[in-house]
């Protein structure tokens, strides 16, 4: 395999004044992540741990093999939404592995504000479901919530997507297999009370745990009928009476055990279906990262630079090296993982759109994982760009990106806008993973052309009214479009609405991308059938 | 020389005897009883008869059947080894009436000096001096009683068949007279089918003192000098020497030559030992022990002689082969004798699988029965293994033994290694004043638990635990010990949430919480509230060099299902690791449940369903590893079950009796 030779100076006082701006993103990212992962207030924290009940962090450890990784998905969803209320968006959600085997774990946290469902929480639980789905990981839901947060109806309720579709998610996963499992920690009442309903087994915990449908305040309302909790749908009755759970908990601690010793009797764990090689690291530190992603959005960053520190031992096999260069492709492992890598290098051209579907093609043929990392403006536009047929060339692109059946993952590594975000394997697009690195941006436009393109349009209206603008008076215009777009398109803004699944940083990212290729890995190949190409 | 001999024995010593044979170019068959199918010394000798089940009474003490395997495996002579049925007259007369040879003294002079009472009248007549004390053993309660009355205390009982310090009081006054007599002649029946005791005068801290002597059997008698066995727990030698330090020459000589008087008076044919103990400028003779010694081995590397081999010419016919001149000493051998017991428990037998067994190989001379995977049954003498350094001077052979005792690992069962190490560096022994109850006098001072909390040890077996359930595979990633605890970090090592391990051992449980690791293998461990960051690297053959922050070291580690055995020089450690999930479910349970410490028979059922009892009242009595061990209520309550009867056998942590406590 060629090996790429770095031509980095760390000594280079542009190299290291990138590298302390980006330290400092790291250093934003963790604190981020720090607050995040508190869960709520230390009054309610208090009361919770009072209440003899683990934190769905220590829920989650305890649960967990010792020493297993935990690939947290959606940590910073709910940032600053909501007046900054839920943590996390109010539950925790990522994979870990249960004897040896990757579970998806979605869990409650009652801490913050009882655990209701915002719409954020439909997001994330809906999103945490897919995920697992698309890996058959067994699903194992620690229920403890109070049920929907009102006002945020409309995020909740009436659309796929929401609250609801966590149930459709739960039967459709289950009638093809993949086990669902639920722990009742709380008070599950009505649309509450069907998540544990619905699954395949549940756990459930002396006097803390209860299930119905109306609750006993209700039922009094309604029927006059006075019945305590623990009587009406407590852990004792399901368990021996109605038989709506199956498993009796005398504690957090006892119901992760539980948990574990159902989790043991789920058969056999696929083998990963590739060969994989030895790891090895790459040849130079994937911190260095920090130096070589420009500061700067106006300056490129040189993306060889980068895959030199995210493969093994920095040997990338390009393809068509000469021939529409503003595309890198070409074959790498991973953490022994064998991948194909698409990374921007500048704007895409007819030839490089070209060049990536054949790329795709290939690696669809050998059954070889793909990875985008974005770094890019967009296609290029003008009379010699359309002359060239890039309408025709970006529609083969798009065409073989959403019809490869293959493991997809995207990384924004720095901006990706317009049709470069979504040719880049964006959201929409589906990935298995969607990454953002700190430096990752994303929107219709950058925030100066958004302001440039508005400014053109009204500069075109004042013209028609007569109108003149000073340079001040264009500015004032651009500067809050400018702002807006900044705003949109940041990481932490897609992970705050969950439109990406991870916030990471360069020196977790070949760890993280093993491990989704391991899942990955265990599941059976699939065959891609190409839509039209349009030649 | 024989072509083939029969061991009838077991452990070491069978192994050893082996050996000889092997090196003169003698077959060997052995028996072995149902619990030993496994057993090192049945691989040993190649050839084995099962002759009957674990008890002794069942297989290794049945003359008949080892005569029987004798003959069907084509043996011409029989070696008994120690212990069994080395000492019974009864079997060595059958074995000639077989046949067959017995290798060991004939039959009379076994049952002559069998009888420490008759013993003693044989020395008299030799003209060896005697302890003064009663002049034939007594099966009656009432007049050993007025014997010991008559004398000046304090006084000793003895089981009159007795040895290896079975049925033996010391009196210092007559306040439970009684019960010392009862309990003493229970041992002697339970240990030697003869309740019968004999009284003597207490020699205070007397030396032990024992001349090896061989006879012909033909008048002609030589000895192989002395040993000193002074360091004895409760008449139980712990560690012998060869040759005597810091005793007076004349007096050696004097001993010498009237062990070989006695022996020549008994025309004594075989390999023997007359013990004797030293005190101020006196000696007595204590008893003949017809047999190879334990402890043999030290006499070995002074005199450069066989003594097995000794025995096979003797009893082949080829005689002593050597004379008094030819027996010449040269430097000094010290003995250790490794039991599985546990000192910090009071010496309470260790039984159980051995997940792993070393010894230094270099420059020890190593006499094992065992080795990994053997299990230590309660069935039989729990001692081990013995390990022998030889050197110019005696301090060199203690120094070396001692690190030789640093340098075995035994796992799986405690020993009594520690305390060994302690002897051997005591003042006592490093300037020969130490006496046979020494260690009996001063034992209650000495710390010998293993219960200081060690954060240090504790994390790096925690650290041995987490790596055996992580995967060494790092094509799966999720699996990888490279990955352990990888998660999106905060950019902190953060400990987990909540403990993940249970750590227990003698020093206590403690709850033990991990970091993630870093890129160079370190990892921050809390055992409890101490945070210790470890990193372990293989060295091979279970030895990992150990890097903690402000040290390094090497320590050798085996898991073996939950538990963990650690031992870096001095210190060994046995843990026993559990989830910290199945530590809560545990945690739950309160119970009266009564349980058996250890696999062994029921002597005794004090209790019955119904009675009162209250804390520390003994409910059951069960013998094992023949000991009487006594299980106690640890709550007050009424007995509500009991689930076993006088003469059964119950299994270790069988519940053999439930109390309820008061409402």
């Amino acid at each position: 395999m060629d090996v790429i030779k770095s031509s980095v100076n760390t000594s280079d006082p542009e190299y290291q004044a990138n590298y302390e701006a980006f330290k400092q993103r790291v250093e934003d990212l963790y604190a981020r992540r720090a607050r995040a992962s508190v869960g709520g207030s230390q009054k309610a924290r208090d009361l919770h741990k009072e209440r003899g009940q683990l934190l769905p962090r220590e829920r989650i450890s305890a649960v967990l093999d010792p020493g297993s990784p935990f690939l947290e998905l959606m940590q910073l969803a709910g940032e600053g939404m909501y007046e900054d209320v839920p943590p996390s968006g109010s539950m925790v959600t990522g994979v870990g592995l249960i004897h040896g085997r990757p579970v998806m774990l979605l869990v409650n946290d009652a801490t913050i504000k009882g655990g209701c469902y915002y719409g954020v929480t439909c997001r994330k639980h809906v999103r945490a479901q897919k995920f697992a789905w698309q890996y058959r990981l067994p699903c194992i839901t620690m229920v403890q919530s109070g049920g929907a947060f009102l006002p945020d109806m409309e995020n909740i309720f009436p659309d796929d997507g929401m609250f609801g579709s966590i149930f459709y998610n739960q039967v459709r996963m289950s009638a093809e297999g993949i086990p669902q499992i639920a722990i009742v920690h709380g008070r599950s009442t009505a649309g509450g009370a069907y998540i544990p309903a619905i699954c395949d087994e549940a756990v459930i915990i002396r006097e803390q745990g209860a299930m119905y449908l109306g609750s006993p305040e209700l039922v009094y309302a309604a029927t006059g009928e006075q019945v305590d909790s623990e009587s009406l749908g407590g852990a004792q009755m399901h368990c021996s009476v109605s038989g709506v759970t199956d498993h009796i908990a005398e504690n957090d601690s006892h119901a992760m055990q539980a948990t574990r010793n159902i989790v043991a009797n789920l058969g056999t764990l696929p083998s990963v279906r590739w060969d994989v090689a030895e790891a090895k690291e790459p040849l130079y530190d994937p911190s260095e990262i920090y130096g070589i992603i420009s500061r700067d959005p106006k300056h490129p960053t040189d993306m060889r630079e980068i895959l030199a520190r995210l493969v093994d031992g920095s040997e990338f096999q390009e393809f068509k090296t000469l021939y529409g260069d503003t595309l890198i492709c070409g074959f790498a492992r991973i953490k022994g993982f064998e991948i194909g890598i698409l990374a921007n290098n500048g704007v895409m051209f007819t030839e490089s759109a070209t060049k990536g579907a054949h790329f795709m093609e290939l690696c669809t043929k050998r059954d070889i994982p793909l990875l985008f990392i974005a770094d890019v403006n967009g296609f290029m536009v003008g009379k010699e760009a359309e002359e060239s047929g890039i309408a025709a060339a970006g529609a083969r692109f798009i065409t073989a990106m959403i019809s490869a059946n293959v493991p997809r993952y995207t990384l924004i590594a720095g901006g990706s806008y317009g049709a470069g975000y979504l040719a880049m394997c964006g959201r929409p697009m589906k990935p298995d993973a969607m990454l953002m690195w700190p430096t990752g941006r994303a929107a219709i436009m950058g925030p100066d052309q958004a302001a440039t393109t508005l400014s053109l349009v009204r500069k075109a209206a004042n013209e028609r009214d007569g109108v003149t603008w000073t340079t001040e008076e264009e500015e004032a215009f651009k500067a809050p479009v400018r702002k807006t777009y900044e705003e949109f398109s940041d990481a932490y803004n897609f992970a705050s609405k969950t439109w990406c699944d991870m916030v990471i940083e360069p020196v977790e990212t070949r760890d993280t991308l093993a491990m989704l290729m391991e899942m990955a890995g265990r599941m059976p190949a699939k065959r891609t059938d190409f839509g039209v190409f349009r030649m | 020389m024989f072509k083939k001999i029969l061991i009838a024995n077991r452990g070491e010593i069978a192994c050893r005897i082996a050996r000889t044979c092997k090196k003169l170019g003698v077959e060997v068959s052995t028996v072995h009883s149902s619990a030993d199918r496994d057993s090192l010394h049945v691989k040993t000798a190649g050839e084995s008869i099962e002759i009957g089940g674990a008890a002794a009474a069942d297989s290794y003490l049945k003359i008949d059947a080892v005569i029987a395997a004798a003959k069907a495996t084509g043996a011409e002579a029989i070696h008994p080894g120690f212990g069994f049925l080395a000492e019974n007259p009864t079997f060595a007369q059958a074995v000639e009436d077989a046949g067959l040879v017995f290798i060991g003294p004939k039959s009379d002079t076994i049952e002559r000096l069998g009888d420490k009472a008759s013993a003693k009248q044989e020395a008299i007549k030799a003209g060896v001096p005697v302890i003064p004390g009663s002049e034939k053993p007594s099966a009656e309660a009432g007049e050993v009683a007025d014997i010991v009355k008559g004398m000046s205390l304090p006084v000793m009982l003895k089981a009159a068949a007795g040895g290896g310090g079975k049925g033996m009081r010391i009196l210092e006054s007559l306040d439970s007279l009684d019960n010392d007599i009862e309990s003493a002649m229970r041992e002697g029946l339970n240990a030697f089918g003869n309740p019968a005791l004999i009284v003597e005068k207490l020699v205070q801290k007397g030396r032990h003192i024992e001349i090896q002597i061989a006879g012909d059997g033909r008048g002609n008698v030589v000895h192989l000098y002395e040993r000193e066995c002074s360091l004895q727990r409760r008449h139980q030698k712990v560690i012998e020497e060869a040759p005597a330090a810091n005793l007076d020459a004349e007096m050696r000589d004097k001993m010498a030559s009237d062990a070989v008087r006695l022996g020549e008076s008994l025309n004594y044919r075989g390999v023997g030992t007359v013990e004797f103990i030293v005190s101020g400028g006196e000696y007595y003779f204590l008893e003949v022990n017809p047999r190879l010694q334990v402890e043999h081995p030290v006499t070995e590397q002074v005199t450069g002689l066989d003594i097995v081999e000794i025995q096979l010419n003797i009893a082949c016919g080829h005689g002593l082969g050597l004379s008094q001149e030819d027996v010449q000493l040269q430097g000094h051998s010290v003995e250790a004798r490794i039991y599985a017991e546990d000192p910090a428990a009071g010496f309470l037998p260790s039984t159980g699988k051995l997940s792993y067994v070393n010894f230094p190989q270099n420059g020890v001379r190593v006499e094992t029965g065992v080795e990994t995977n053997s299990e230590v049954t309660p069935y039989y003498d729990p001692m081990i293994a013995k390990l022998i350094t030889t050197a110019d001077t005696r301090d060199e052979a203690l120094d070396r033994l001692s690190l030789a005792l640093d340098e075995m690992s035994v796992f799986g069962v405690v020993t009594n290694r520690v305390f060994l190490k302690k002897l051997l560096n005591l003042e006592e022994t490093r300037s020969s004043t130490f006496y046979t109850v020494l260690i009996d006098d001063k034992f209650d001072e000495w710390d010998l638990s293993s219960s200081t909390r060690n954060p240090n040890i504790t994390a790096i077996a925690s650290y041995f635990w987490l790596q055996q359930q992580r995967s060494s595979n790092t094509r799966e990633p999720w699996a990888a010990w490279g990955n352990t605890g990888w998660q999106i970090s905060s950019g902190g090592e953060m400990l987990s949430p909540i403990p993940t391990l249970h750590m227990e051992s003698s020093a206590g449980a403690e709850e033990i919480r991990f970091a993630p690791m870093v890129a160079d293998g370190t990892m921050l461990i809390a055992v409890g509230e101490e945070e210790v960051r470890v990193r372990l690297v293989s060295l091979g053959n279970h030895k990992y060099q150990y890097f903690l922050e402000d040290k390094q070291g090497v320590v050798t580690l085996i898991a073996d299902d939950e538990n963990i055995y650690a031992q870096a020089q001095h210190d060994s450690y046995a843990f026993k690791a559990t989830s910290y999930l199945s530590h809560i479910s545990a945690a739950a349970e309160v119970s009266g449940d009564l349980k058996a410490p250890m696999m062994g028979t029921v002597l005794k059922v004090n209790a019955a369903v119904g009675d009162q009892v209250g804390v520390g009242d003994t409910v059951i009595v069960i013998e094992s590893m023949k000991m009487e061990l006594r299980i106690v209520s640890e709550i007050e309550g009424t007995v509500t079950s009991i689930n076993c009867s006088e003469g059964e056998t119950v299994e270790r942590h069988a519940v053999v009796a439930v109390v309820e406590p008061e409402e």
